[in-house]
């Protein structure tokens, strides 16, 4: 066993396991975080992602003591209590089912709106082509990262990545958001009992 | 009723879409019943008995399904899971609207075995189709109470009060009012309901008319979204337990081998090596740490016995040896009218063969659960859909009494069928009194995905007959499943650990093959159907279970592609050759369903802007070839037709699915939104099972074992348009609204037909075989000139 300290999320963690113990179980089980899931353990499906150094990693097939720098991971996408625009794409657009990948869909989006921030259908395609979803909400899920990129471009914004400045900006968006949206249930466009809606 | 009796407070709180609610110990099961050890979890769930025992919550009691709070915000207990279709959210609609509360103060818990009734978790989509109905009666008969309750603290008759969003007012004076926290936040209604079983519990008030309900048929976010986007949800591979344990299985490496020896040398000194637990031919390792559990399991030395006979062909000779095999039971035949000398007498005769491959569920994550043995029980934290059946099944595996057993249900990756056959909660339970701590398992990928349940297989031999007009007069429909010896209810004898022990019952169930459920009016028709067996059919990987509509997506794959190609050789556009079908003189009482049927094809084909014309078109001089087709399908009240545009590549084998439209009439719809997406998916899943999913294997084992040995659908195969249309489709003015039917399984019926037909009508080639792999389609190409 080895000493291992790993920043996470803000944090220093220090833990004492095997130095090839994958991130994903370090993650879960000593630093309790619920965010990245075991899908596969072979770096296949997504399940497991987080970000590191700005890349979408596979935590299951990332030994821990390889990870010098610091790791995000979904619960820490989201800033001073705002979501980051992603996660708030996601619940706007109602993208998941059982949501189990969802993981893996929000953290590789999110890696894919840092380096992109404009996607074309084809890039966003090409760009999420290796993370799984079994309840198929591909359609939803590429939806919400237009509606994402929608959001990110209307913010002030430093190049290339989402500043804490761009998150405030976003705090007081949602909050508008919010209050538009009071008073819910939401009602939609089109009425159940309609003929045809 | 009774005077409600005091009962101690309960602390409130309420964060991230969960509700956490903690009472001192109480005797009774049920909503008013004490968790101290599931709160000292972390488990984010009402508790019921503690320490245990867990007796079943009584659904004659008021008190088993709903709690109103001091606050005056209600909490919802029901005996079902969901499996990601945001039924939660629509029980919450639903009962909100009967018990006059508003939507947002309320909440939900679903699917533990000893806080919730047994309304038998998830399974057939009759969620809100049938387990939504003593759920609005139980909230109306609250309702009614508090009525009542209002009535004598106010002095005023009943007839006199008016209540909205849980405030009670006299009409005449709005300033005399109370809340149903102020009348019985905090206690029971002690009020005994009747009905001979949970479907049919009722109390004496009567159900809303649909023009009075309110949340149902708007569209409230799923409230439990928030939580899995951001990270916080507490799914069922989550939990974690004071001195909690991790175990892997080692499986046989083919099918029906036998256990010779373990050599533990090579584990022994492994850090954090508990035990390795073995009985008959189940082995599994236990571990302090998960990834040592991993190890230990891959390095454990077993010698196994392979089995003198193959256990089953490979998949490229699964058809030839399910024509030549001997069924093992029969249903059928259902004749109507003449078929044989109608198709004698035909003017044209057209005869197809179709095959459906096994295709398995490969739940995006393997199965799992954890089992704490603490304190002579047994409690199994899981995310099974059928937690109450799960309970049952594991109280009987291990000898225990029914009480002593509980399921706590928990999310997961997606239901569809495997967990109503969820191993993984009786290996936990077994092993967590093996070892004597909580012990927690889970498969690894390679297993889940070659010995998880699998979807039957299907053969089909069709016969149809055309008069001189192209009218269609006679149809002869053989089907024969590879579905002997079905699992998939959770039983003591019949789940992979009990196979493996060898416990098995004497009786394999029959299994079943199906007929097509349309509402085509066919003068002369038979319909048949066999079961067959594959040698081996106990400690087999290819062992069939329930999959999302168990028989429909094969059988309608068959149905709707031979209409089709009936349709061609009448020279007919293929949803008017269907709407003949459908208009046919009725001489059955299915009038009202064939009317229901046609405003679903028309509604699809007006969405899609259908110009008709005969399938095939002229065939492009391009290297993508462009289509349409059309299949439809009526299953349990629910109607679904489903058009798809397809884009081949003709050097390639290509198939993109490019644009899907769905028409879809479930009767009254609770949450059109969250409908809309559920539609999505089941298209899309089904889509995955049309170009990419069949379990392929040697004469011994399954070769698929992950996602590039076994391909799923990927972002890059999804359609760049989905419309969907949510038809209310009862044609008769007079009565314009539905009861609220099942939606989910139906919508994966017709949509591999749709993208067989919609090729056939892009290249005139007919693909009969499932999946539309780009190799098979390229290879059926060039046979074709193509």
């Amino acid at each position: 066993m080895s000493r291992i300290t790993l920043k996470v999320n803000g944090s220093a963690h220090t833990v004492d396991v095997e130095p090839l113990t994958p991130l994903l179980y370090v993650l879960r089980n000593d630093l309790g975080l619920q965010g990245p899931r075991f899908g596969c353990g072979l770096g296949q499906c997504g399940a497991c992602a987080v970000i590191i150094n700005g890349v979408a990693t596979r935590s299951c097939v990332t030994p821990c003591a390889n990870v010098r720098s610091e790791i995000t991971t979904l619960e820490g996408l989201a800033s001073n209590g705002t979501l980051h625009p992603v996660q708030q794409a996601w619940i706007d657009e109602q993208v998941p089912q059982c949501g189990f990948c969802q993981n893996g869909q929000i953290i590789t989006a999110t890696v894919l709106l840092d380096k992109n921030p404009n996607p074309s259908d084809t890039q966003i395609r090409a760009g999420m082509a290796g993370t799984l979803c079994r309840c198929m909400t591909y359609y939803r899920v590429q939806a919400a990262i237009k509606r994402a990129a929608a959001t990110i471009a209307g913010l002030p914004r430093k190049s290339g990545d989402l500043s804490a400045e761009a998150h405030k900006a976003k705090a007081s968006l949602s909050a508008e958001a919010r209050s538009a949206k009071a008073g819910l249930p939401r009602r939609s466009a089109e009425g159940a009992k309609a003929g045809v809606a | 009723m009774k005077a409600p009796t005091n009962i101690p407070r309960r602390d409130f709180l309420k964060g991230s879409g969960m509700l956490i609610v903690g009472i001192s110990a109480a005797a009774a099961a049920g909503p008013f019943a004490a968790d101290a050890s599931a709160q000292a979890a972390g488990v984010p769930r009402p508790g019921a008995g503690g320490a245990g025992p867990y007796p079943d919550p009584d659904f004659r009691q008021l008190d088993s399904w709903i709690v109103v709070h001091e606050n005056n915000t209600a909490t919802f207990y029901v005996g079902k899971t969901d499996c990601g279709q945001g039924t939660g959210t629509a029980f919450r609609q639903m009962m909100s609207d009967e018990l006059d509360i508003a939507y947002d103060k309320t909440s939900c818990v679903m699917g533990s075995t000893d806080v919730t009734v047994d309304q038998g978790g998830s399974g057939g989509s009759d969620a809100i189709q049938t387990d939504g109905w003593p759920m609005r009666r139980v909230a109306a008969e609250a309702r009614r109470v508090l009525l009542e309750m209002a009535s004598t603290r106010l002095a005023v008759p009943v007839a006199e009060l008016a209540v909205s969003d849980a405030l009670v007012t006299v009409k005449s004076d709005p300033s005399k009012k109370v809340t149903y926290g102020e009348l019985i936040g905090g206690k029971r209604f002690n009020v005994t309901l009747t009905g001979n079983n949970v479907d049919a519990t009722t109390g004496t008030a009567k159900v809303k008319a649909v023009q009075d309900l309110r949340s149902v048929g708007q569209s409230p976010e799923r409230y439990d979204i928030p939580a899995k986007v951001n990270g916080s949800l507490k799914w069922a591979v989550d939990v974690k337990l004071p001195g909690m344990v991790h175990a892997r299985n080692v499986k046989p490496p083919v099918a029906g081998a036998t256990l010779v020896s373990i050599d533990e040398s090579a584990v022994r000194n492994l850090p954090g090596f508990i035990k390795v637990v073995s009985k008959g031919n189940y082995v599994a390792v236990v571990c302090e740490r998960e990834e040592q559990a991993i190890a230990a399991s891959s390095q454990l030395k077993v010698q196994w016995h392979k089995p003198a006979a193959s256990p089953f062909p490979t998949s490229d000779d699964l058809y030839a040896y399910m024509r030549s095999a001997t069924p093992t039971s029969k249903q059928g035949p259902t004749v109507k009218g003449d078929p044989d000398s109608a198709l004698a007498g035909a003017a044209t005769v057209v005869e197809a063969e179709y095959d459906m491959p096994f295709q398995g569920h490969t739940a995006f994550a393997p199965a799992h659960a954890l089992a704490d043995p603490s304190n002579g029980q047994m409690t199994v934290y899981s995310n099974d859909m059928k937690s109450y059946g799960m309970r049952n099944g594991i109280a009987q595996f291990l000898g225990m009494p029914r009480d002593q057993v509980r399921v706590v249900w928990m999310e997961g990756p997606q239901g569809y069928g495997r967990t109503a056959a969820d191993d993984a909660g009786f290996e936990a339970a077994y092993l967590a009194r093996e070892i004597g701590r909580p012990v927690r398992v889970q498969w690894m990928r390679h297993e889940e995905t070659a010995w998880d349940t699998k979807g039957p297989a299907f053969t089909f031999k069709m016969r149809g007959g055309l008069d001189a007009q192209g009218r269609l007069v006679a149809l002869d429909y053989n089907a024969q499943a590879a579905d002997y010896c079905h699992v998939g209810y959770n039983e003591a004898d019949t789940v992979l650990i009990a196979q493996l022990m060898g416990r098995r019952r004497a009786t394999p169930a029959a299994g079943s093959a199906g007929t097509p459920s349309d509402m085509y009016e066919i003068p002369n028709k038979r319909t048949a159907s066999q079961v067959v067996s594959l040698p081996l059919f106990w400690e087999t990987p290819i062992r069939t279970g329930n999959l999302r509509d168990p028989n429909g997506p094969q059988i309608t794959f068959a149905a709707e592609s031979f209409i089709d190609e009936l349709a061609a050789a009448a020279k007919a556009d293929p949803i008017e050759f269907r709407m003949r079908l459908l208009t046919g003189a009725a001489t059955d009482d299915s009038g009202f369903k064939r009317a229901r049927s046609i405003a679903v094809v028309k509604a699809a084909a007006e969405a899609y802007g259908w110009d008709p014309r005969p399938s095939p078109k002229k065939i492009d001089s391009g290297t993508i070839l462009t289509g349409r087709g059309i299949a439809y399908s009526y299953r349990n009240q629910t109607v679904v037709a489903e058009i798809a545009d397809v884009e081949v590549n003709r050097r390639t084998g290509h198939v993109w699915v490019k644009r899907l439209v769905c028409a879809h009439d479930c009767g009254l719809v609770i949450n059109p939104e969250t409908l809309r997406r559920t539609i999505e998916c089941g298209m899309l899943h089904a889509l995955s099972r049309a170009l990419h999913e069949e379990v392929r294997f040697d004469g011994e084992k399954p070769t698929g074992v992950d996602w590039i040995t076994h391909p799923s659908l990927r972002h890059t195969d999804t359609p760049a348009a989905i419309d969907v249309v949510l038809v209310n489709g009862d044609p008769n003015p007079k009565r314009p609204d539905l009861p609220h039917y099942g939606a989910g399984e139906t919508i994966c019926k017709p949509l591999i037909a749709a993208v067989a037909n919609a090729i056939f009508d892009a290249t005139g080639v007919r693909l009969r075989r499932v999946p539309f792999r780009d190799a098979r389609v390229l290879e059926a190409l060039k046979a074709a000139r193509v």
